[in-house]
């Protein structure tokens, strides 16, 4: 199965299971749970299922292209399915059936994991999934995002789609794998490994990043206040990567380092209250059934 | 009758599995017991997907129960006429009977009126049927979660409950599961439900035919030998590691072992980094070769019967190959320079905010660990030059490219390269050995250098966080001081180490950087920390009281402590041993007030004073102080030798002495030498008992 076969099969399986498909969103993020359609939307009570390919950058995990799994950007296969169905491992399985790894071939393990993303107020209990002792997928059930307890939970299901490709073509490297029939990974993205490595790990201009990180973050707050959440809610990611390369540069110390988790944390805390109130504002329009509706509303205030 | 009970879930945390299911069986007995409700014998069962219990044997009905009940004193129960009270009608109306049934109860406080209550027992079904539907909550999970709308918690999401006893299902349920008949086997090797009509159904055998070995027990067992069989028939020596079967058994509910092999040249690699991947990060077991090298087989414990085990066996190995490759090129890169040349590495690494870095940590812990060694190990002058030595080396392999991806092997790393730079193995060892004990059943270090690199490396954090602020409060202790302090305290009493503690803490904090040592009370504050662990301790032992006398007057004389108090425990059996205590302690509180007196107004303490037969105005005082000196030398050499038993008996000895001087002699004569002299006297009885514990602190009958 190619590359973009693996992807293309993904998103008509959860298409197919009431998924919205929604494309990645266009601003640097280190992990698909950043994009708005899982952050924001994990938020509140409004039901909301969705499945989409995340580009993800790692600045630090930069390695020129030269380690065989390791990447300053990949890919993550990314799908929200909010309230949590009782049958989700289920589907899970159907998806990986769908690609093509068959549980009757492979020893399917669900080993325990929980995750935790300091800078985004968001911790769940899920598990690593295994297939023949290789991570590949990343399962958690939230239990909070942004500081605020969930309900409904939403089970959110991250695909390392590289490291499962490599399962499926049996080649043991990023840039063995075929995209299609004509290209491979290394001949879509080698050269942007390779010049990203440089750039974050010799070149970023640190002075600059650092003024970066400010602006946005008094941009965003500013914003916020607003009650512009999505736009707010944009420069906190923005901060975020600046701080990520910030990183990799090696420009923050480890006492720092806290600090700066800390300071994209109360933007994030922020939006996610933002968003809520926003959304109860509007009576949570996608909440449709009605007496749930009522109860999220009342209960609401009744807190 | 027969309970069947069985929670199914998804896949459990494999580490809380054994309590949880210990947490299961115990919730139930606890209910009979309190019940009345007897019962056979209680099986327990626990998969990564569903814990469960069965108990045999239970009545069908609890034992009843007659208890007296006591009510108002008979005083306030009757009138002076004779007539019941208010209060006597009330009690008998709480009770459910009328006023003439009431009892009359005497007791040592006096006449009370009472009333016979009878329980009768409850119906199996109904004590159970309660006991289980409180028993969702009764887990002590690390972290639990709530999932779909639900806002009950779980360590992970239920699916099915079974609650039968014997035919009938009882009215269970939890986050909207209803009590059923039925439960799921093995996730991919059977397929539908299992269905389950009775409690008698035999329970782990219908599993095993949907592919579920449901004992724990059995599993392990299974585990056990098919990863011997399997690591012995690829020609290798299993290292046995019960530590890997207790994880991996609730990783799997049917475990089939399957082997493979790595390319030799990964061997070159510490075989710690080796099995610390395999470990860790995959839960493989390793063997070793004849000649005691590690072999290049990994063996795995996976949860499926496969048509084709080579495609497991492949993937696996790719995965370690990863892993190994990591490790091998960061072990290369290390290699290229000694660990000695990565001390300078060291100064770029912060320890902890004002403490400095972690090279002006490694400094201190050399000094204080050099101070240690001519304290404690005077007579080898080789262990101060080792230990200052291993302490300069102490954290240098922090920076290694190995350590840094696996955290776990600090100290282990540090040894293999020091002894691959020709350091002495003195040092290699106490390199590895300083972190010890690392844990409650961890062993203390054993060689001299490395007690010495231990101890010094464990007051620096301490005196160091507690020169911070950084003081451990209710549950909260971020930097693990408790440990480090249990540490100390284990290894002084596991290696006999005798030290002054205050002038060893005070001499730590005259080495942190700056004035942050110069705090007041820092050093109070950092024994009394140390201190209390120990109390602790021995608390699990002997009574707080006995506990404290033997600590008040033995700091600096750990080990001797256990034996302190187990000997003052026997002492206390001994009849004259409350007078005594009594008579200590008046001792203690003249001398207190003496003392304090003779401080204010800056005069020598009369208390160390000199005895002057001189002033002797009764025979008594005389005899009284002949006594204790024909005594102290026999005390020492007792003491000496930790036979404590000995000493009690040679203060129980002083008993007589010390009675006849109470009650012919007034201390407070009006003589202002003669009191001074009797002061004295009793300071040196005071000398005394210390040598042994401060008996004044003991709860007497009476006091």
């Amino acid at each position: 199965m190619y590359f973009q076969d693996l992807i293309l099969t993904l998103q008509s399986y959860w298409a197919a299971r009431g998924c919205v498909i929604q494309q990645p969103y266009d601003v640097e993020k280190g992990a698909g749970t950043f994009n708005p359609a899982t952050f924001l939307r994990s938020l509140g009570p409004e039901p909301f299922s969705v499945a989409y390919v995340e580009p993800c950058r790692r600045p630090a995990d930069g390695r020129y292209g030269e380690n065989p799994n390791r990447w300053g950007a990949y890919y993550q296969f990314q799908v929200l399915l909010k309230p949590s169905p009782k049958d989700v491992l289920e589907l899970y399985l159907g998806s990986l059936k769908a690609v093509g790894i068959d549980p009757e071939v492979h020893d399917i393990r669900f080993v325990e994991d929980n995750w935790e993303a300091p800078s985004q107020g968001a911790w769940g209990l899920g598990w690593e999934v295994w297939i023949d002792g290789m991570e590949i997928t990343q399962f958690t059930y939230f239990q909070q995002v942004g500081g605020i307890p969930l309900r409904p939970v939403a089970a959110e299901i991250t695909y390392g789609l590289e490291r499962i490709c490599m399962y499926l073509q049996n080649v043991e490297t990023f840039v063995d794998l075929r995209w299609n029939e004509q290209y491979s990974y290394a001949d879509i993205h080698l050269q942007a490994e390779v010049e990203f490595s440089h750039y974050n790990f010799d070149e970023a201009d640190t002075e600059l990043l650092f003024k970066h990180f400010e602006d946005f973050e008094r941009e965003g707050t500013r914003l916020l206040a607003k009650g512009l959440v999505i736009p707010g809610y944009d420069c906190c990611m923005k901060a975020s990567h600046c701080f990520n390369v910030l990183d990799a540069r090696g420009a923050i110390s480890v006492t720092e380092r806290q600090k700066y988790i800390l300071r994209v944390r109360k933007m994030a805390r922020t939006a996610a209250e933002s968003h809520v109130e926003k959304r109860k504002a509007l009576g949570f329009p996608l909440l449709r059934d009605e007496a749930r509706r009522i109860e999220m509303l009342g209960g609401e205030d009744a807190q | 009758m027969k309970l069947l009970f069985e929670i199914g879930t998804e896949e459990l945390p494999a580490g809380e599995i054994d309590t949880a299911v210990e947490t299961l069986a115990r919730h139930l007995i606890r209910a009979c017991a309190d019940a009345r409700l007897s019962h056979g014998e209680v099986q327990t069962f626990a998969t990564p997907r569903r814990l469960a219990v069965r108990i045999h044997d239970i009545a069908a009905v609890g034992e009843a129960s007659e208890e007296t009940a006591l009510g108002p004193a008979v005083k306030a129960a009757f009138d002076a006429e004779g007539r019941p009270t208010k209060a006597a009608e009330g009690f008998a109306r709480g009770k459910g009977i009328a006023v003439e049934e009431l009892l009359r109860v005497v007791t040592p406080k006096g006449e009370y009126i009472g009333a016979v209550v009878r329980e009768e027992g409850k119906p199996a079904a109904e004590v159970i049927t309660a006991a289980l539907q409180s028993v969702f909550t009764a887990f002590a999970w690390k972290r639990s979660m709530r999932w779909g709308w639900g806002s009950e918690q779980f360590a992970r999401p239920i699916h099915t409950i079974i609650a039968l006893l014997d035919g009938d299902l009882l009215p269970v349920s939890f986050a909207g599961v209803e009590a059923g008949h039925e439960t799921h086997g093995h996730r991919f090797l059977s397929s539908g439900t299992i269905r389950f009509e009775h409690a008698a159904d035999d329970y782990a055998e219908k599993l095993r035919a949907a592919h579920v070995i449901a004992s724990v027990t059995e599993r392990k067992e299974a585990i056990r030998a098919g990863v011997d069989a399997a690591l012995r028939s690829a020609g290798g020596i299993p290292i046995v590691d019960e530590g890997l079967i207790d994880e991996v058994v609730h990783l799997v509910e049917w475990p089939v072992p399957m082997i493979g092999t790595f390319d030799p040249k990964y061997t070159e690699i510490p075989r710690e980094v080796l099995t610390t991947s395999m470990r860790t990060n995959q839960r493989y077991f390793a063997a070793e070769t004849a000649d005691g090298k590690l072999a290049n087989l990994f063996c795995f414990v996976s949860n499926m019967i496969v048509r084709d085990p080579a495609v497991v066996v492949a993937g696996n190995g790719r995965v370690l190959v990863a892993r190994l490759e990591d490790a091998r090129f960061f072990f290369k890169e290390d290699r290229k320079r000694t660990l000695d040349s990565r001390r300078v590495d060291l100064e770029r690494v912060l320890y902890m905010d004002k403490l400095g870095s972690v090279a002006d940590r490694a400094k201190r812990i050399e000094v204080v660990a050099g101070h240690l060694a001519t304290l404690l190990f005077s007579d080898e002058p080789a262990v101060a030059t080792h230990a200052a030595r291993a302490a300069q080396l102490c954290k240098a392999d922090l920076v290694s490219g190995v350590v840094y991806q696996f955290p776990e092997l600090q100290g282990t790393i540090g040894r293999a390269y020091a002894a691959a730079d020709g350091e002495a193995p003195e040092v290699a060892e106490a390199i590895e050995a300083h972190y010890q004990p690392k844990g409650a059943n961890d062993a203390t270090p054993a060689s001299p250098v490395a007690i010495c690199v231990s101890l010094a490396d464990k007051l620096d954090t301490l005196v160091g966080c507690f020169a911070l602020g950084l003081i451990p409060s209710g549950s909260a202790d971020p930097y693990a001081l408790r440990r480090s302090a249990i540490g100390i305290l284990r290894t002084a009493l596991d290696r006999n180490l005798r030290f002054d503690l205050r002038a060893l803490i005070a001499t730590v904090a005259a080495g942190l950087p700056g004035d942050l040592g110069s705090r007041a009370n820092l050093v109070a504050e950092v024994t009394e920390f140390i201190l209390d662990r120990i109390r602790n301790l021995l608390g699990q032992e002997s009574p707080t009281d006995i506990v404290a006398a033997v600590v008040a007057v033995a700091e600096n004389d750990l080990p001797s402590l256990r034996a302190r108090a187990v000997a003052l425990n026997t002492m206390r059996n001994n009849a004259d041993f409350d007078p005594l205590a009594a008579a200590v302690r008046r001792v203690v509180n003249i001398l207190k007030k003496a003392d304090e007196e003779d401080l204010a107004a800056g005069r020598p303490l009369a208390s160390e004073g000199e005895v002057s037969p001189a002033y002797f105005e009764k025979n008594c005082e005389g005899s009284l102080r002949e006594a204790v000196c024909n005594t102290l030398p026999s005390l020492d050499s007792a003491v000496a030798a930790l036979r404590f038993d000995e000493v009690a008996n040679l203060l129980v000895g002083l008993k007589p002495g010390i009675d006849r001087f109470f009650d012919e002699v007034l201390v407070n004569a009006e003589d202002p030498l003669v009191r001074q002299n009797r002061l004295a006297l009793l300071g040196l009885i005071r000398t005394a008992f210390m040598r042994f514990a401060d008996i004044s602190r003991i709860q007497t009958q009476g006091a």
